[in-house]
């Protein structure tokens, strides 16, 4: 992170700062542990947000995507069995949201509302035009994958969650997960090595110097 | 990609096992490679939500749930809509008015609708006559156009709006967290994302607006201007007058009496839904000049700039109908119940210099509480309670806090409600000087700051937190009977707030 995150400056969060105190204290409905779990999460989940749908978002349409997470996060946190795995009981939520949002997004295409379905990107100085427009090819090579698909893809490869929590946050088997990501896996590498915007990732070696 | 195979012969082909593992590997090399590549460039750009995020996300989760999906209702709905949706919409063709349609001039249209001005600004025209001009480097998106209006969204910069007064019209402008909704009228809206700030400034007509500090939508009418910064909490609504000169040049609010007591301004705005009048304390005189700017509290009837504890004409509750309290009489509550308990400083000095803005709520919100309290201490904490404008005031009082400097942070709020009195920070400062109190277990001391809270902003945003915590305070030093009254006062006002299971659990007496 290059700066640090916006909180909300309200509320004492030392009853908060554990998994199990904030846990305990959503489900009393207390609005403090509400904010000390905005507070606290917020910024990881609009990060996370940031990587499942890519750069070039509307900040305005991420935020509502945010907004729905916590709706999300605070309706069904009664639900969470072990306070511990609260982190990762919100990435599932937020794979969800954002497989929903994709979702939409095709509908809409195929709906013709707007030309791609994609909401419209707010111009924003890259922090490296290389490095960023090679990404922004990237996600736009991950728009040929079904929602799901792409879901799958970008938690397991760009996310970096387990194959184990890939299937569960999507309700699936590890075999079955498995193989839709290699599937998946496939394609978009059969894309990206077709388009020369891509070939130095595709060389391998010079990979990881272009990511920074 | 190079092939590190030792054994394989040349001529041998390659059996198609290892080829596959070969290209999945590889294949698997490549997509890490990307993928790290997107977690760097996410985590080059700005991090985390803005600060009005929370203050959006408080807002949907007060308004009333859609309706939860039923798939097995709409199996049976589907069928059956699908039957006579072919036979209707021939009908509806010829029946349904046409969305309306637009055209830009001198700025860039995307084709979802994002309208992005020129250098000279940009107009759009809409098929109704609705004429929107985009100040230069404005970016407009238009969300959705019905037949009587549009859905339209001020993502940067300012624009000027003239919407045709047409039956059933019907358009609403977003700008940042707040919503303007138009029937027909002239006004300009103004949205910073860097500031956080939203204006809506009036030329004719009338709009409603809904959005952070506003429990319900607010009326503006011709001329008003509101100006909100929902991440400082401040909301502000004037006429439009030219300011009226503030004595030290400094955000004008009420000014103090001799006796301490205060009544806080209202401004003459016509149409909007603000409270009419205001309430003097008896013992104390009425302030002549009354500043043209004020905080608004959308339901409030009647409102008492409460004094200081200990100066003079303080309210006893029984003066207050705006907020009835059944416990007020109960004991061991030390006289007054409305009256809030001392501050650690005295008055201020009346020659107060011109303060420098340092922008502290800014660092605050960064997470930089410590640089803040350092500062005032390098400026000097008497100078800075004595000259600090009222938004880093609070600021300071924020950052102490989280830096953990409680007295520091009670001299910054009870300066706030000096200096201040009557606005949003002096009485968020009640809020706070109560909840500091009541956690740290000055049960009294909580309750009669959460009183004086209720008093001074009956509908402000800490409005059900105080009432709920001073439910919680009467059950546990006066027992159940004596909170049984703020209960069901809670319920009747919060009926979906966080104290709803206490307040039930009290009345049901469970």
């Amino acid at each position: 992170m290059t700066a640090s995150p916006l909180r909300v400056l309200r509320g004492e969060v030392t009853d908060f700062d554990t998994d199990e105190g904030l846990v305990a204290g959503l489900r009393r409905g207390d609005a403090r542990a509400e904010l000390a779990a905005w507070n606290r999460f917020s910024a990881r989940v609009d990060a996370t947000l940031r990587r499942l749908l890519g750069p070039g978002q509307d900040p305005q349409a991420r935020e509502d995507l945010l907004q729905e997470v916590f709706i999300r996060f605070f309706a069904r946190v009664g639900t969470l069995r072990v306070a511990a795995a609260v982190g990762g009981f919100l990435t599932g939520i937020t794979v969800h949201v954002v497989h929903g949002e994709l979702a939409r997004r095709r509908r809409r295409s195929w709906l013709r509302l707007t030309s791609t379905g994609v909401t419209p990107d707010i111009a924003s100085p890259p922090p490296c035009a290389e490095a960023r427009e090679a990404v922004l090819r990237y996600y736009q090579k991950l728009e040929v994958l079904s929602p799901k698909d792409r879901s799958i893809f970008v938690a397991r490869t760009i996310e970096g969650l387990t194959l184990a929590e890939v299937a569960s946050v999507h309700g699936l088997s590890v075999s079955t997960a498995q193989r839709r990501l290699l599937r998946a896996t496939r394609k978009v590498s059969l894309l990206v090595r077709r388009d020369p915007a891509l070939a130095g990732f595709a060389d391998g070696g010079r990979a990881e110097g272009r990511g920074a | 990609m190079s092939d590190d195979r030792p054994f394989e012969l040349p001529d041998q082909p390659e059996s198609r096992s290892g080829r596959r593992a070969r290209e999945a590997a590889a294949d698997e090399a490549l997509v890490s490679a990307l993928g790290q590549a997107a977690r760097a460039v996410a985590a080059s750009e700005p991090a985390g939500p803005s600060p009005a995020a929370w203050h959006r996300l408080t807002r949907a989760r007060a308004q009333p749930a859609r309706g939860a999906a039923r798939p097995l209702r709409w199996a049976a709905v589907v069928p059956v809509a699908c039957a006579s949706l072919a036979a209707t919409v021939a009908v509806v063709r010829h029946v349904r008015p046409q969305s309306l349609t637009y055209d830009v001039r001198g700025g860039d249209l995307a084709s979802s609708g994002q309208v992005e001005a020129g250098p000279l600004g940009s107009a759009v025209r809409f098929s109704d006559g609705t004429e929107i001009q985009l100040d230069a480097k404005a970016r407009l998106a238009v969300s959705a156009a019905g037949p009587h209006g549009a859905r339209l969204r001020l993502q940067a910069g300012a624009a000027h709006f003239r919407v045709m007064h047409l039956p059933r019209a019907a358009w609403a402008v977003e700008a940042g967290p707040y919503v303007v909704e138009v029937t027909g009228t002239e006004f300009d809206v103004r949205w910073s994302e860097h500031e956080q700030t939203v204006e809506v400034k009036m030329i004719s007509g009338s709009v409603r607006v809904s959005g952070p500090l506003l429990t319900e939508r607010v009326a503006l009418g011709k001329g008003q201007h509101l100006l909100a910064r929902p991440g400082m909490g401040d909301l502000r609504i004037d006429d439009g007058r030219p300011d009226r000169p503030a004595a030290n040049g400094s955000v004008p609010a009420a000014a103090p009496t001799p006796a301490g007591a205060v009544v806080e301004p209202l401004p003459p705005v016509p149409g909007a839904t603000l409270p009419p009048a205001i309430v003097a304390p008896a013992a104390g005189p009425v302030v002549a000049a009354a500043p043209r700017l004020a905080a608004i509290r959308p339901r409030a009837r009647r409102r008492v700039a409460l004094v200081e504890p200990g100066r003079s004409a303080e309210r006893r509750p029984s003066d207050s109908p705006a907020v009835p309290r059944a416990d007020t009489s109960a004991p061991g509550d030390g006289g007054d119940s409305l009256s809030p308990p001392p501050l650690p400083e005295s008055a201020p000095s009346s020659a107060a210099p011109r303060w420098r803005a340092r922008n502290w709520s800014a660092r605050v919100a960064s997470g930089d509480a410590g640089a803040v309290v350092t500062d005032a201490e390098s400026v000097g904490v008497d100078a800075t309670m004595r000259q600090a404008d009222a938004g880093d005031l609070a600021a300071l009082a924020d950052a102490a806090r989280y830096a953990g400097r409680p007295e520091l942070a009670e001299r910054a709020f009870g300066a706030t409600r000096r200096r201040f009195p009557g606005s949003s920070q002096a009485h968020a400062a009640a809020f706070l000087l109560g909840r500091m109190a009541d956690d740290r277990g000055d049960s009294t001391g909580g309750l009669r700051w959460y009183r004086a809270y209720l008093a001074e902003a009956p509908a402000g945003p800490y409005a059900a937190e105080a009432l709920g915590r001073q439910m919680l305070i009467v059950k546990r030093s006066q027992g159940r009977e004596a909170a049984l009254p703020i209960a069901q006062e809670y319920l009747g006002r919060f009926p979906n707030g966080t104290y709803l299971l206490e307040a039930r659990a009290l009345i049901d007496n469970r």
